[in-house]
């Protein structure tokens, strides 16, 4: 039975070892040996957040800084993808990535295609797109915000790379793929497992796992990827996570905001900052990533070690809509900058063809008051290329 | 009544002020490094707070071993009001004289009708101990034995469970002291901390502190509330566990019976000066590592003081009335050595205060003694904060003061009852605020340098007060001012009886009544202070709009003055039995019902609270010759009143805190705070009927009488302090990192806190004192305590009590909760205490040494929403570790490391000499040098709020902001008569 969740050491699996600690705090408070403190903070305990202080710049989002965690912002954009809104983060290559040839070579970017691996639990389909809830929750939980830090009915993702900037500053090796470890859940309790140290020895999941590497001491084994690979792209846990604003006062953009499809997210994440990021687990620190769903490789020339991520199409507009004392009417976008409101995917997430990487190009809108949703809404022959990929982190739509 | 101190106060309704001590006694090494002589030594204590002792005995014959019943005994002294006392031994041989004020007696046996000649013994009676003597005699014998007792330190205690010492004027004489009452208390094994001391692991807020019966207990922050005339202390009986249920403490308690006069006059005045000059007054690199700077041809910091002391004593009436008045004035100047950040010399800590006493006590007859005392205690410190965070024009300064007095009735019905009557009143108050406004500010160190802006030259009252929170500095203002009024009334009679059932018992029954007042008039200056950060360290980094400067502007609170007052009262009724069941064997058990209640401002009953303490003491005098004793004691203590919940629990003026928008460069409201109970939204909410704080103590002790007069000895003290008070913030909701409130529970930008006891607020002490003292001689006194112990839990707030804001509290961010717990602040694993003294012929050497292992502290880190240090990444005790791995992060548990200032190792030396005793035996004039800190020693030492070690995370972190005292002499001449 797992134990209520939250706010106090040890972790709930160790409840079961209660009356065991019990008795060895009790023969460890004899006179002259004292109580040590720390050791009931056993197995997986709660760290706390994950300091971001050397984050590489763009994972602290705008304004952010590592010293003073929560200062920066991530601004969700509105697009359309089959004549739907949805709400995607545009991240640019960053990094070492940025500079490397073909940024879409996993080989290049990680040595031997060893992207760091993630823990996903009980994935549902590839795509990843939601906590497992097969985890064991305290009986009777039910989730309060105000006492929860998360959801102790679900069991987040266990990661093993951080953002970490190199130097100099601007160059970090990071990039935001993983490669995935499925974990099957069997009868762990829920966000009870918080480091890789420890998943690879529990008992209570099925996990495939590589042996150690010999000739070293203590190795631990380690997950076997199941060869595919997510863009998760972990971020400052404190910085808030928000949908576009309204246009401020003097804008002239029109309709950058929130549509009806996405107004209620929007207003909800607008207030607290929170529900378009995920959380997961880092070396038992609470970590937040921007998910952004399976990225689709393939091989090049049937070379094993030429595998390389495949992107859709991001449509950007070299328009966009403007409030004119008559109505609407188009103006300039501003340097072919991604979400704008206007944007439009190739995919939904969850369809076929989706990816996490985007292919950047640009069109040109025909009809102020028709603004593209989807791509049978732009003439393809009159696109351009932009020869500049970004990740497109999408919102999972309903 | 409040402060606001620390980067985050604007959510800490501010720290209610305490008393201050005159000087180096505000930190724990100050009052090890001044304090000597005596220790230890567990002691015959009957009863926490009895003033007096007693004599207890049987007299046996000398060959046979047979009880001598109808033995004349009489009782002859100097501090005996009423003259002699004789009695008769019963049945069983023996006998007991009570009620006698501590000192030396003379004891007489005779036969009646038998030509005899008496057997005398002199013995020196200790407050609250029984003195037992057990005499074996033969009437035959025609030798007058006449024993010249060597203070005898029987520290057996046959009859009792309790822990701690009497610590006397004579002994403290011998060595150097800080010379309060306070100070003097670090010499008791267990006792560590400051002024106010942390007694075995309880908070220094859970002691009491009583004066010739009077509970001077501040009533608000359950800390100390006066200071006292040193030389007019007879002793001071510090208690530290086994307590019997006469008390109803969570420490302990440390109890002063002060001088009544005597049968003699007697005239007793000393001064003495200490200054700079006379002290090493080294400079310090600011790391840990670095040792004295050579080539830093400074200043010495000021370290000076002058204290005046006369007292007068003697007969109004020859064994009928007495009194004992006294006088001392005091000015004393401390400074700390330059340090970081501001790295220059901070204004001196000016202390200055008169103390009056005066006692008196009558005895019209064998069963009726009459006392009163009183005592008054002005005192005006400036420059209050000793660190290197402030400019003179930041600093602040106290006025504190008040006068109690008790009168006390016993009646000694016969030998079989008597009873007690006291009633006391105390009234103190405390006014705290800028330095600038109570008097002149000290800007002798920077003012014309060029170094911080001109208007740092100059007070305004109308200026806000800034914190620079990239590197934790204080500017332009003091805290708010406070004007502070705390009244107490006490009543406390009690009854005891002896008498005969399946053994020997001796009942006490009492009752326990306090009422307690406490009003605040608090106002900020400018009604506006500022949290900077971001712009960087120094006066560079502060919010200063009108100078262009606005990158460190981050957050501001604004508060309206604002008056509030609150009332409470508690009752307590006890029983205590102390059954000797036979020769070996007694048990003691004693009971207590308490019931407390606090109200505040606005009638709301903010604690309502019952505590029932059930007491049980075992005593095994394992070889029947009171040599070998065995004891075990459980105990239960509640504190039912106190109105530090209630005067938090109050209604304040509305606070706003807002955030400055760097774009649009406007400042927008972040939350409330303040406000009234009956708001819309309630400004804050009480528990009443919780669990009262309370303490549960076990304590196991083994006593040798291993020779003469030489006593070894081990205790083992398991304490848990349970269910203390602190705050919970109950409206804000976080997010997951604990960096930012994303929403309010109520709808309202508001901060709420719960005024409550928590389960999970406890903390547990394990201790075991080695202990030994010796007086071969009475030329000799050596005493060794070695104390190792282990302090840890959650527990390490109540209220702002500690840590100075609410913010650092375990209940105010959720998302913190798993770190609290650990080794607490007042920690420390080793302690020793060394103390030797010497005296021939009006020649006296005496040393006191003291080691104790560092305190524990917790890095902090710096909260978005706080805009403080009010983040932890490690638990309680800890600092996260850097983690070189990941670039300097913080995300490698294992890399987390316990975190502790350095060990402190101090001794102090005595030496004086009795120039008059080579005239007359009547006038002793003794000249006094007292040398602190003997080896000069350096290290860190703790602070107020925590420590002189930087623990929070800005660019200074780790580095020592203030050091031990250095090497110092004070000289001293006394006159007595």
């Amino acid at each position: 039975m797992p134990a209520t969740p939250g706010t106090t050491f040890p972790s709930p699996r160790a409840s079961h070892a209660g009356a065991r600690l019990t008795v060895s705090a009790l023969l460890s408070c004899l006179p002259l040996f004292g109580c040590n403190p720390y050791e009931k903070q056993v197995g997986d305990f709660n760290a706390g957040a994950v300091d971001p202080l050397k984050f590489a710049r763009p994972y602290l989002g705008t304004g952010g800084t590592g010293k003073m965690p929560g200062m920066g912002t991530f601004t969700f954009a509105k697009a359309y993808a089959g004549g739907k809104e949805v709400l995607y983060y545009p991240l640019e290559l960053n990094g070492r990535q940025k500079g490397l040839k073909d940024p879409l070579d996993i080989n290049a970017i990680y040595a031997m295609g060893k992207a760091p691996l993630a823990y996903v639990f009980d994935p549902d389909g590839q795509d990843a797109a939601a906590d497992s809830a097969k985890c064991l929750k305290p009986e009777g939980y039910v989730f309060d915000q105000q006492r929860d830090a998360v959801r102790y009915d679900r069991q987040g993702t266990v990661f093993t790379a951080l953002p970490i900037d190199s130097d100099p500053v601007g160059t970090t090796r990071y990039a935001p793929i993983v490669s995935m470890v499925p974990v099957t859940s069997q009868t762990n309790g829920c966000q009870d497992i918080k480091s890789e140290g420890r998943l690879v020895l529990r008992t209570d999941i099925s996990v495939p796992l590589n042996p150690p590497p010999e000739g070293i001491a203590d190795a631990l084994p380690s997950g076997r990827s199941n060869g595919r690979y997510l863009v998760q792209a972990i971020i400052d846990p404190a910085a808030k996570s928000i949908g576009p604003e309204p246009p401020k006062a003097g804008a002239t953009a029109a309709f950058d905001e929130c549509g009806p499809e996405t107004a209620a997210l929007c207003s909800q994440v607008k207030t607290t900052g929170l529900g378009l990021v995920r959380w997961g687990w880092f070396k038992q620190y609470l970590l937040a990533y921007i998910d952004g769903g399976a990225v689709p490789t393939q091989l090049v020339n049937n070379e094993p070690n030429k595998l390389r991520m495949v992107t859709h199409r991001l449509f950007i507009p070299t328009k966009i809509l403007a409030r004119t004392e008559d109505g609407m009417a188009f103006e300039e976008a501003e340097n072919d900058a991604v979400g704008s409101g206007f944007d439009v995917l190739e995919y939904r997430r969850g369809e076929q063809g989706h990816s996490p990487l985007c292919q950047v190009y640009s069109f040109e809108p025909t009809d102020p008051s028709m603004p593209a949703k989807s791509v049978a809404d732009i003439d393809l022959s009159k696109v351009v290329d932009l020869k500049r990929v970004v990740y497109c982190l999408q919102v999972p739509s309903n | 009544m409040k402060k606001m101190e620390s980067p985050v106060k604007k959510h800490t309704k501010s720290k209610l002020i305490r008393r201050s001590l005159p000087l180096f006694a505000v930190s724990s090494i100050s009052a090890l490094s001044i304090g000597a002589s005596l220790i230890v030594a567990p002691s015959l204590a009957r009863a926490v707070g009895e003033q007096d002792g007693r004599i207890s005995g049987i007299v046996t014959d000398k060959q046979t071993g047979i009880p001598m019943p109808g033995v004349r005994v009489r009782l002859t002294g100097k501090y005996l009001l009423g003259g002699p006392r004789i009695t008769a031994t019963s049945d069983d041989g023996s006998y007991e004289f009570i009620a006698l004020t501590p000192g030396p007696y003379e004891v007489e046996l005779s036969i009646e009708g038998l030509q005899v000649k008496p057997m005398r013994k002199r013995i020196v009676v200790r407050q609250g101990e029984t003195f037992p003597l057990n005499v074996a005699w033969t009437p035959e014998e025609q030798r007058q034995e006449t024993l010249v007792v060597k203070e005898s330190y029987r520290v057996i205690r046959p009859d009792n469970t309790q822990t701690g010492t009497v610590l006397t004027a004579d002994q403290q004489s011998r060595v150097a002291t800080s010379r309060s009452y306070q100070g003097i208390t670090q010499q008791v094994a267990g006792v560590t901390g400051g002024g106010n001391p942390n007694i075995k692991g309880a908070m220094n807020a859970h002691n009491r502190y009583l004066v010739d019966g009077l509970d001077i207990t501040d009533p608000v922050t359950n800390t100390f509330s006066a200071n006292m005339n040193f030389d007019s202390i007879e002793s001071v009986d510090v208690a530290t566990g086994g307590t019997e249920a006469e008390y109803n403490s969570l420490g302990g308690v440390v109890n002063l019976t002060t001088s009544a006069g005597s049968n003699e006059w007697h005239v007793d005045s000393s001064f003495y000066v200490n200054h700079q000059d006379f002290s090493a007054g080294n400079q310090f690199g600011a790391q840990g590592y670095d040792g004295v700077r050579p080539f830093a041809r400074l200043k010495k910091s000021p370290n000076a003081g002058y204290q005046a002391n006369l007292n007068l004593s003697g007969p109004i009436l020859k064994n009928r009335w007495w009194f004992h008045t006294s006088f001392q004035y005091e000015h004393r100047d401390a400074s700390i050595n330059i340090g970081p950040p501001l790295n220059l010399q901070h204004p001196t800590r000016e202390f200055r205060a008169m103390y009056f006493r005066f006692k008196t006590a009558f005895q019209p007859s064998q069963s009726h003694r009459l006392t009163l005392s009183v005592s008054a205690d002005p005192a005006f410190i400036s420059n209050v904060n000793q660190d290197n965070l402030h400019l003179g024009v930041a600093e602040d300064h106290q006025n504190q003061g008040g006068a109690f007095g008790i009168l006390q009735w016993d009646y000694f019905i016969n030998e079989r009852m008597n009873s007690k009557i006291q009633a006391g009143i105390q009234y103190s108050t405390i006014d705290t605020g800028p330095q600038g406004f109570f008097g002149s500010i000290d800007n002798s160190a920077y003012a014309g340098s060029g170094k911080f802006d001109p208007i740092n030259d100059t007070w305004d009252p109308m200026r806000s007060k800034h914190t620079n929170n990239d590197d934790g500095t204080y500017w332009h203002q003091g805290d708010p001012i406070t004007y502070d009024r705390r009244v107490t009334l006490q009543l406390d009679p009690s009854f005891s009886i002896r008498g005969n059932f399946l053994g020997k018992h001796e009942a006490k029954f009492g009752f326990q009544g306090r009422y307690i007042f406490h009003s605040s008039d608090t106002q900020i200056p400018g009604n506006l202070t500022y949290s900077d950060a971001g712009g960087g360290p120094g006066e560079g980094g502060l919010c200063w709009p009108e100078k262009m400067q606005t990158a460190g502007c981050y957050q501001r609170t604004s508060q309206d003055p604002y008056t509030n007052q609150q009332t409470g009262f508690s009752t307590g009724l006890f029983v205590q039995d102390r059954w000797k069941v036979n020769s070996w064997l007694r048990i003691n058990p004693g009971v207590r019902f308490d019931y407390g209640r606090s109200t505040n401002s606005e009638g709301v009953q903010v604690s309502s609270l019952w505590g029932f303490g059930p007491r049980l003491g075992l005593v095994f005098d394992l070889t029947q010759d009171q040599k070998t004793v065995l004891t075990a004691y459980y105990g239960r203590s509640n504190e039912v009143l106190s109105l530090l919940a209630a005067a938090y629990a109050d209604a304040s003026a509305k606070s706003t805190t807002e955030q400055y928008d760097p774009d649009t460069k406007q400042w927008k409201k972040l939350y409330e705070g303040g406000g009234s109970y009956f708001d819309k939204f309630p400004a804050y909410d009480v528990n009443p009927s919780s669990t009262p704080p309370h303490t549960d103590e076990i304590t196991l002790s083994f006593r040798r009488e291993v020779f003469e007069n030489s006593t070894a000895g081990i205790d083992y003290t398991y304490k848990r302090v349970g269910n203390i008070w602190d705050s919970q913030e109950i409206n804000q909701v976080w997010d997951p990192s604990g960096q930012r409130v994303v929403s309010y529970l109520n709808g309202n930008e508001q901060q709420i806190f719960r005024y409550a006891t928590f389960d999970r607020n406890f903390r547990i002490y394990q201790g075991v004192d080695f202990q030994f003292e010796a007086r071969p001689s009475p030329n000799w006194d050596f005493g060794f305590v070695y104390t190792l112990s282990f302090l840890y839990g959650p527990g390490a707030e109540q209220f702002a009590q500690v840590s100075g804001s609410q913010a650092q509290s375990q209940f105010y961010n959720p998302r913190l909760n798993q770190f609290f717990d650990g080794y607490l602040p007042e920690d420390r694993r080793h302690q020793l205490k060394l103390r030797a003294s010497y005296n021939y012929k009006g020649f006296n050497v005496g040393a006191f040494l003291g080691y104790q292992s560092g305190t524990a502290l917790t890095k902090r880190f710096f909260n978005s929403f706080d805009g403080g240090y009010t983040y932890r990444r490690s638990p309680t005790g800890t600092e996260p570790g850097n983690d070189a791995a990941n670039a300097g992060t913080f995300n490698d548990v294992a890399r987390i490391a316990e975190f502790r200032i350095p060990a402190l190792l101090t001794m102090d030396v005595r030496m004086s000499w009795d120039v008059g005793s080579l005239f007359t035996e009547k006038i002793k004039l003794t000249l006094i040098a007292d040398i602190f800190n003997v080896f000069n020693l350096d290290a860190a030492n703790t602070g107020a709020n925590g420590t002189n070690l930087e623990n929070r995370d800005v660019p200074t972190f780790g580095q020592v902001r203030s050091r031990q005292t250095p090497l110092r002499a004070q000289l001293g001449l006394r006159f007595q008569y």
